[in-house]
């Protein structure tokens, strides 16, 4: 089920009002911004599509998933990955939610510690010595790392 | 990345957490050093459970996969022998224990050598056996030898699968030496090679006229299956005449069940230095775990070949600080910990991201002689067929739905799984036998670990190379 938040909305809503037309009610996102969303819905759009073409072929829609995320990530600005994990966590978007921080992980993966750091604005809150003690206790995890 | 945006302070932490659970052993081992919330979150339980849960998918099979390892007990009381089989599951517990005494015979510790799918090829007392643990059904195969010929040999052993026939075959691979004390030196001197195929499905014995078999093995060379072919790494050596000494390269061999011939794949050239490696499956990729010296000190290195058959694809996947002697990785728990062999004695858990263990068996070397052979990977799915079959058809999803049509006719087999307490004692006393007419120095070799005691007439129809290498 996609946009999860939004079909929450619209259950509250028949519950409440019998007579509401679906097509003319308005949502209130107030936590999703503009761009974010139309990437989602753009997302959503292209998932349902793909499920319809490949009614039985399971492994299909999984392949034409893979490139059509592919090509999404390129078009996609590293900053607006984070918009778009909120977006989708908000939105309850579960498959959306999975694939941007499948993204995140493989962007991080081979980056250095100070890279993670600045990436999710955290500081190194270690006492004294034991950042040097983890360093060196797993430095081989080091090697082969990207450079900043 | 460059300029990467920050989060803002609210991301949810399960977000974090759905993000890091994603990444594999050596990036989490390096983000421990981010910071302190990050470092005792890696580490928890509770995290190693959340990979768990992420890795169990409908398609992985992990639940599937036991591991196996032979114990030989002896009672105190009576002096008897009992064989069993630990099994330790995919949550790093033991599971049961399998006896193996009602098809084995003999005082031996039985060997496993080798195992494909549900079933292992497992050595005892001049028998091979091919069983299936979990249903207890297998198949045998005698062993010949001439008990007046006192040299001893190696044998190299391998369990493989050829789907174009639907058979296991076990290839075995030998070459005889003469004791020390010979003209030459005090080592033992490479006389011949032999080969050959035992097919499970047909129970014939056929020697493989290979001449392309330029490589030599000790007596603990350990072989691993994966995708129905038995692998080992085995030495090759060129004798170079400039410098009048032999040269030594290691290779990985395989052998194809199919075609019946030997192939080779590249190793990673970062290890060309290294002689020694345990061989392992591990994820379904082939494994090379060796020891390694820097300036902290040794420790393992395990290297997996993520695309198989792709020199590119060598990957270092882990490195466990020296511990013990002798470590041989065999597979991942659910949790993510690496249940390996260790010393040849134990079997213990290795946690990766908090560098600690759990031993689960302590000791699995048997009392007598000879070696409570060690342990392998053993998919125990169990098929729904009848008890009283062997189950041949090899573990595949695909498979699976198709049971029908793979069937092997196991009715031989149930014939001899249900032998009669009169055959099983003629087989008992044949194997005394042969134990008693040894001379006491064959006896001796024979609890060497991994010697077989047999004759330059091995096999039936055998045909001799001469090998002018030295060990």
């Amino acid at each position: 089920m996609k946009f999860c938040a939004v079909k929450q909305y619209f259950d509250d809503e028949n519950n409440n009002n019998i007579t509401s037309g679906a097509s003319t009610t308005m949502i209130p996102l107030p936590n999703v911004e503009s761009h974010p969303l139309a990437i989602l819905i753009t997302y959503c759009k292209k998932h349902l599509k793909i499920k319809a073409n490949n009614a039985d072929n399971k492994k299909e829609t999984e392949k034409e998933m893979e490139q059509y995320e592919q090509e999404l990530l390129k078009k996609v600005m590293p900053q607006e990955l984070t918009e778009l994990i909120l977006a989708a966590n908000y939105l309850n978007f579960k498959e959306a939610l999975d694939f941007f921080c499948r993204a995140v992980a493989s962007a991080i993966q081979n980056k250095s510690i100070e890279f993670v750091r600045k990436f999710f604005g955290l500081e190194s809150d270690f006492e004294l010595g034991e950042e040097e003690k983890l360093r060196e206790e797993f430095a081989w995890s080091f090697e082969g790392v990207d450079e900043d | 990345m460059e300029n990467p945006r920050i989060f803002s302070q609210n991301i949810p932490k399960d977000i974090v957490h759905d993000v890091l659970k994603r990444l594999p052993v050596k990036s989490l081992q390096r983000f421990k050093s981010v910071c302190e919330t990050w470092c005792s979150l890696i580490s928890s339980s509770e995290f190693a459970k959340a990979r768990y849960d992420r890795a169990n998918e409908p398609n992985n099979n992990m639940t599937l996969w036991r591991c196996g390892c032979i114990e030989q007990r002896e009672d105190i009381n009576s002096g008897v022998f009992s064989a069993w089989l630990n099994i330790i599951d995919y949550n790093g517990f033991m599971l049961e224990a399998k006896s193996l005494d009602s098809f084995i015979v003999g005082r031996e510790t039985p060997e496993i050598l080798g195992s494909c799918n549900n079933l292992l090829l497992v050595y005892c007392c001049f028998y091979l056996y091919l069983w299936n643990p979990s249903s207890g059904t297998h198949d045998m195969f005698e062993l010949d030898y001439d008990s007046t010929d006192y040299s001893c040999g190696v044998l190299m052993c391998g369990l493989g699968y050829d789907s174009s026939s639907d058979d296991y075959k076990a290839v075995l691979v030998s070459h005889t030496e003469s004791p020390p004390g010979s003209p030459n030196n005090d080592y033992y001197t490479l006389e011949s090679f032999s080969i050959s195929t035992y097919s499970f499905r047909t129970n014939t014995l056929k020697e493989i006229d290979d001449n392309e078999f330029p490589y030599n093995f000790d007596s603990d060379t350990q072989g691993v299956t994966l995708n129905g072919a038995p692998h080992w790494v085995l030495r090759r050596e060129e004798y170079n005449t400039e410098v009048n000494y032999n040269s030594i390269a290691m290779v990985l061999v395989y052998f194809d069940p199919a075609k019946e011939h030997f192939y080779e794949l590249p190793l990673p050239c970062m290890l060309d230095k290294h002689y020694e490696f345990e061989l392992g499956v591990l994820g379904g990729c082939l494994s090379l775990t060796c020891d390694d010296y820097d300036p902290s000190g040794s420790h393992f290195e395990t290297w997996v070949m993520k695309k198989y058959g792709v020199e590119e694809s060598w990957e270092k996947l882990f490195v466990i600080p020296y511990f013990e002697e002798h470590l041989r990785p065999l597979c991942f728990t659910k949790n993510g910990d690496v249940l390996m062999e260790a010393n040849r004695k134990k079997i213990v858990i290795y946690n990766l991201l908090n560098n600690s263990k759990r031993t689960v068996i302590p000791n699995i070397e048997s009392n007598y002689c000879g070696f409570g052979r060690c342990v392998y990977n053993v998919d125990s799915m169990v098929l729904p067929y009848d008890e009283q079959r062997l189950n041949l058809s090899p573990h595949n999803d695909e498979l699976a739905m198709n049971t029908e049509s793979e069937e092997f006719d196991g009715s031989l087999m149930s014939t001899r799984s249900q032998q009669s307490d009169g055959k099983r004692q003629k087989r008992e006393n044949k194997c005394k036998n042969k134990m008693r007419s040894l001379s006491t120095f064959a006896r001796f070799n024979i609890f060497r670990r991994g010697l077989l005691q047999f004759s330059t007439s091995f096999w039936k129809s055998n045909k001799r190379r001469k090998n002018n290498g030295r060990i």
